[in-house]
């Protein structure tokens, strides 16, 4: 077995033709893909090779005999994070496509189109809720002005910025999948060469930015009871 | 007319929906399944068409270019999807399963969908024949 290599997920596992495109890009370089995490994606190294990737969403657990049927086309299961399978084949040995029927691809991504669909729902009534806590907080207090110069303000500001990363990341997940669904519905196949490299800059410039801003919220508050007179927090 | 109304389960969206049969928008009333008026895939239409055997995986899949002499290649992941959602849909059913092979086979209703989708393609060729007249 060859040495592991960790690369950081800087791109959304729901960019299925972009995240393919890296895989069989890293397989070129030596690098084949083991096992993926939401922080981390797990490679081995070896030597290079053309290896074509497919993500499929697939609902239930497949079974064996479906495993075999795939295996004897070529293709071979990687791995898997919760309904997101990934398989791969050997350009010269895949015999055919995993998926010939985008219409009938489209069908199958029902099922986490409306899961996302609910998520969507249940996390903008948290938002406003969240919201609502905050400006009442805000307009509760005597001395507003005063209050937006203390450490507390702060670290609200910070997590108002982190809340609102998480809402923009669940909002863009679910508009990447419908807009999946309904072009898979309309015949066009998923693009497994889409270029990844602006994503993943983008994902990483924002990781980069919107990580340490989630520590900060967490080291705030131990910095102000360290700080106080009684350590506890007011 | 009076329109008379039921309560279906939409084709494909598993969404519930009120139909008016009394302008035909559904094929057969009373119909359990989920299968309305939209048209079949062509995945779908075949995998039926075969299973008019029944068969098992792999075998399925070179029935099927079989059956369309050679055109359709299906896919295994394409096949699956299908097999699954027509058995969630009652259309076809397990005969067999001995832990390492299921064997398949298609319901009357999936028989009855099949026939549908049929005279629906006909009826299209002869609507086309126009073409051949102008030709």
């Amino acid at each position: 077995m060859g040495k592991l290599v960790k690369r950081l997920m800087l791109d959304d596992i729901y960019a299925i033709g972009r995240n393919e495109n890296w895989f069989s890009d890293m397989a070129k370089r030596g690098l084949h893909l083991k096992k993926i995490g939401r922080f981390f994606v797990h490679f081995e190294r070896g030597e290079s090779k053309k290896t074509k990737y497919i993500i499929d969403i697939i609902k239930e657990k497949p079974s064996q005999e479906q495993l075999d049927v795939y295996h004897d086309c070529g293709w071979d299961i990687v791995t898997n994070m919760q309904s997101f399978y990934i398989f791969s084949a050997d350009e010269k040995l895949c015999t055919s496509e995993l998926h010939t029927d985008p219409i009938e691809q489209g069908f199958s991504l029902s099922y986490l189109n409306k899961r996302l669909k609910i998520n969507l729902i249940m996390m903008s009534i948290a938002m406003l809720l969240f919201f609502g806590i905050m400006f009442s907080m805000f307009i509760l207090i005597d001395e507003p002005f005063l209050f937006m110069t203390k450490g507390p303000f702060v670290q609200q500001l910070l997590v108002i910025i982190a809340e609102l990363y998480v809402f923009y990341s669940v909002m863009r997940n679910y508009v990447v999948i419908r807009n999946l669904k309904k072009s898979l519905l309309q015949g066009k196949a998923i693009d497994h060469k889409e270029n990844y490299r602006k994503a993943r800059l983008t994902g990483g410039i924002l990781a980069g930015l919107f990580l340490p801003l989630a520590l900060l919220t967490i080291f705030i508050p131990f910095v102000e009871i360290t700080k106080s007179k009684d350590y506890t927090l007011q | 007319m009076a329109a008379l109304f039921v309560l279906t389960k939409k084709y494909r969206h598993d969404s519930i929906m009120l139909c008016d049969i009394s302008r035909g928008i559904i094929l057969k009333a009373g119909w359990k399944m989920s299968y309305t008026s939209s048209p079949m895939t062509e995945a779908m239409y075949y995998i039926l068409l075969a299973l008019m055997n029944p068969n098992h995986g792999y075998q399925l899949m070179a029935a099927i270019e079989q059956v369309s002499n050679g055109r359709i290649k299906m896919g295994p992941g394409t096949l699956y999807g299908v097999l699954t959602r027509l058995q969630k849909d009652e259309m076809i059913v397990i005969l067999n399963d001995d832990g390492r092979r299921k064997t398949y086979a298609i319901t009357e209703d999936g028989r009855t969908a099949l026939n549908v989708e049929y005279k629906r393609l006909k009826d299209m060729i002869q609507d086309g024949v126009i073409l051949e007249e102008r030709s």
